[in-house]
């Protein structure tokens, strides 16, 4: 049976393995995706609340999620490249000017 | 929507419509000049004065309910204008000395604060979200300015990373919010909590509305650079220029914490709530403010570098400001804005004369380099011995009424040991403060030729002698910011 | 099956998902996270999200994944092994990860728990909330009109105007309707967001102009 629990149980597995992902993963730019995994699973539990409340305005912010995602995804990557000209490296452990 | 919904909304429209006259401006300008930071500071004093015009007008939710304008947010939209302000003063001795490019410079300082006054003012969940979104990119690309250089890079890719992770979290938990409560309308879900409105019984579940409460309190206390996260701040402090520094660790983080009152005091946890987990919730918060007090001073006192300290101490201003969030009470809204306005002024001018001082090959971060200070620059040294004694909150400056009616608060509320581990850490946090002033005014420099440097009357000068004696009139008339936020809040 | 197609996407979203999160290729990811996106529209569609389906094909497929993927090849020469990266095991990420999981599944299906809401008028009222959320109508409600509107008419009142369009006709209607109505205010917001991200990325990436281009433009200006 499709519920709304399955819903968000879905979305729950979803945020979890882009969370440990984050965490996990020393590229920057894998870590982005893991980001954009959550994004997703935030987006998917919005709509599943939005269906079953029968109200749109979950929709209206998913759609506003998807343009800022891109928004970052955009100044994400003018960021990775600056770092790449000046190191040509993208792991954060190499990163290591400032101890973090 | 009507005229009376574009008045309340002039400030933000002054704002965005001064980003792109800068925008305009630069790239129809055929030599690099000065007038973007004139343009920008014309537009913050515009948006100033929309907002104090704003202020007598009757309060209303703009945009059928998306945009408070009331007194409140007018108070908040002044501070963060000034605060734009007086970044856009005391960067350009700075800029203009490492050859940067202004224009885009002050348009994202324009729309950081555009998006400060949406989160200050949101209404609803989305415009709180779309309004930090539009502060923290800004801030991200901000950290990042100095392109060429290596320590700025991995600040705005640090920020970058952690604040998208972060944004995460924060929109879970409205998504947990507004499945639990059916609506994103803070005045409504104000309604749901008190039990006034019924709950959307079907999804309504008081877990789950937990769970997206303490995932937005996640989301916010990255943004604040509270305890368990604030990893990120020290480091993206210190590899960013030092005027985006001052301008991201207070504009940014008043701002995070206007939203925490909407969010939390008003929407979420009003007093009276019936909600279940009310009481867990304030217990939480209250924890991380104890101990990012407790861990910012800590940590501050072991650092040899200037622009360090200054992070480690402004987590545990964020402690402070959050210890007031956490006693949900009316004195702790108060104690939280006149924080606000405090501590950005302090924190602004502290690290507007760490940029004056910083040379422009990178060094001078070295506390030993303050070592002498008072020969060398009396005033910067005056100036900054106000500022130190300010931040450690010692009486006749403005730094200690800011914290005597957060601390207050938390007695008020019930929670006398929050108050006194607040009292405690501000005993740790005074050593570190005064070595400042110890080592300006009564250590001698051993190889340097004391020769006092005249002090040229610049931009930056100005606008910490203005902010230094904007602290001492609100030090020595504390009434003044009392009386007119306790009108503005009544 | 309904179900059955629903549980297909939901298994290409999950095992995307996983394979972007641990494998070592970072090609790979981006191609897994492909397999996520699409997965994720189609539960979309199952939700009866028709538009925002299609967005997110726009968006994430074509536009988000496209930008990530030229990062990939920007900055990973095919010649240099930095292509591949190491994810060791982190006991701490996977505790706290799936710590998140638990806790997020037991708030949405747990064992039952009482738990007291406190009611209105002061009296403490004990509901078992754990077991009750299992057992509200909606844990085993299909996506359908009907079972909505019932619900909805009992705890709101009868359908309003927007309520009763939804459904199969999709929703593409209702959102823009929203969008240039109710949220004309995030939605002109939104548009600053974009000129900070357009500012932002190409302030940040631009190439440094050479000594010989600056000779050269100042001759020309």
């Amino acid at each position: 049976m499709t519920s709304l629990a399955n819903y968000l149980i879905i979305s729950a597995i979803l945020f979890s393995i882009g969370a440990a992902g984050v965490l996990f993963r020393r590229n920057a730019i894998i870590i982005f995706m893991c980001i954009e995994l959550m994004l997703n699973a935030v987006n998917l539990t919005l709509i599943a609340f939005s269906q079953f409340l029968g109200e749109q305005s979950g929709q209206v912010l998913v759609f506003f999620v998807m343009t800022v995602a891109a928004a970052e995804a955009a100044v994400g990557l003018a960021i990775v490249i600056a770092i790449y000209r000046n190191k040509e490296t993208v792991h954060i452990d190499d990163l290591n000017l400032l101890k973090g | 929507m009507n005229y009376n919904d574009f008045i309340a909304v002039l400030p933000l429209i002054i704002l965005a419509m001064t980003g792109l006259a800068v925008m305009m401006w630069d790239a129809f300008e055929k030599v690099p000049s000065r007038s973007p930071l004139l343009l920008t500071v014309v537009g913050g004093m515009g948006a100033i004065v929309a907002a104090v015009a704003n202020l007598t007008a009757a309060p209303v939710i703009a945009f059928g309910g998306l945009f408070f304008s009331n007194t409140y947010t007018g108070f908040f939209t002044i501070i963060f204008s000034a605060a734009a302000v007086l970044s856009a003063l005391l960067s350009e001795q700075f800029l203009k000395e490492r050859e940067m490019i202004i224009g885009e410079y002050c348009a994202l300082i324009l729309f950081s604060v555009c998006g400060m006054v949406m989160m200050a003012s949101g209404a609803n969940l989305i415009v709180t979200f779309l309004g930090l979104e539009t502060m923290s990119i800004a801030f991200y690309v901000l950290a990042g300015i100095f392109r060429k250089e290596e320590s700025s890079n991995e600040a705005s890719l640090k920020y970058f990373l952690l604040g998208s992770f972060a944004t995460g979290f924060f929109l879970y938990g409205i998504a947990l919010v507004y499945g639990t409560t059916g609506t994103m309308n803070l005045a409504e879900i104000r309604t749901i909590m008190l039990g006034l409105a019924p709950k959307p019984a079907a999804t309504y579940s008081s877990l789950l509305l937990t769970l997206g409460m303490l995932f937005i309190i996640v989301g916010l206390a990255f943004k604040v650079s509270a305890f368990p996260f604030h990893q990120w701040a020290p480091d993206v402090y210190e590899g960013s220029p030092t005027v985006v520094a001052g301008f991201m660790s207070t504009a940014g983080k008043t701002a995070a914490f206007s939203s925490f009152i909407l969010l939390f005091p008003y929407a979420l946890l009003p007093t009276a709530a019936v909600h279940l987990g009310s009481e867990k919730i304030q217990i939480v918060l209250a924890i991380l403010a104890a101990c990012s007090m407790l861990y910012g001073n800590i940590v501050a006192v072991s650092q040899t570098r200037i622009k360090r300290m200054l992070a480690y101490s402004s987590i545990a201003h964020a402690g402070y400001m959050l210890l007031g969030v956490s006693a949900l009470n009316e004195n702790g809204i108060t104690g939280v804005a006149i924080y606000s306005a405090v501590y950005i002024l302090m924190q602004i001018s502290a690290f507007g004369i760490v940029s004056v001082l910083e040379k422009s090959d990178g060094n001078g971060f070295e506390l030993e380099d303050y070592v002498g200070l008072s020969k060398r620059r009396p005033w910067l040294a005056f100036l900054l011995a106000i500022i130190m004694l300010s931040l450690a909150g010692i009486p006749p400056f403005a730094g200690f009424f800011g914290k005597y009616y957060l601390f207050l608060a938390a007695i008020n509320a019930g929670m006398v040991w929050l108050a006194i581990v607040g009292v405690v850490s501000s005993i740790i946090a005074s050593y570190f403060y005064l070595r400042v002033i110890v080592l300006m005014y009564f250590r001698q420099a051993n190889d340097q030729v004391e020769v006092s440097v005249p002090e040229k009357i610049n931009t930056s000068f100005v606008a910490i002698a203005f902010a230094v004696a904007a602290l001492l009139v609100l030090g020595i008339y504390p009434s003044l910011l009392i009386n007119t936020i306790g009108y503005l809040f009544r | 099956m309904f179900d059955l197609i629903f549980y297909i996407f939901a298994f290409i979203t999950v095992v995307g998902a996983a394979v972007t999160a641990i494998h070592r290729n970072i090609v790979y990811a981006a191609f897994a996270l492909l397999f996520t996106f699409v997965g994720v529209a189609g539960l979309y569609v199952m939700a009866n999200a028709d538009f925002l389906a299609v967005t997110q094909m726009m968006v994430y497929v074509g536009g988000i994944l496209i930008l990530l993927i030229f990062g990939v090849m920007l900055t990973n020469r095919i010649q240099s092994a930095n292509i591949v990266v190491n994810a060791g095991p982190k006991p701490v990420v996977a505790i706290l990860s799936l710590g998140l999981l638990a806790i997020l599944c037991a708030a949405f299906f747990g064992p039952s728990a009482t738990h007291s809401e406190k009611s209105k008028d002061g009296k403490t009222a004990s509901v078992s909330s754990w077991s009750n959320y299992t057992q509200q109508p909606w844990a085993a409600t299909q996506w359908n009109k009907d079972a909505n509107e019932r619900i909805l008419s009992e705890k709101f009142g009868a359908p309003s105007e927007v309520k009763t369009k939804e459904g199969s006709s999709g929703t593409s209607v209702e959102i823009g309707k929203l969008l240039l109505s109710d949220y004309l205010l995030p939605f002109e917001i939104v548009s600053i967001v974009l000129l900070v991200a357009l500012i932002g990325a190409t302030m940040i990436a631009r190439k440094e102009p050479t000594l010989e281009e600056e000779a050269l433009s100042e001759s020309l200006s």
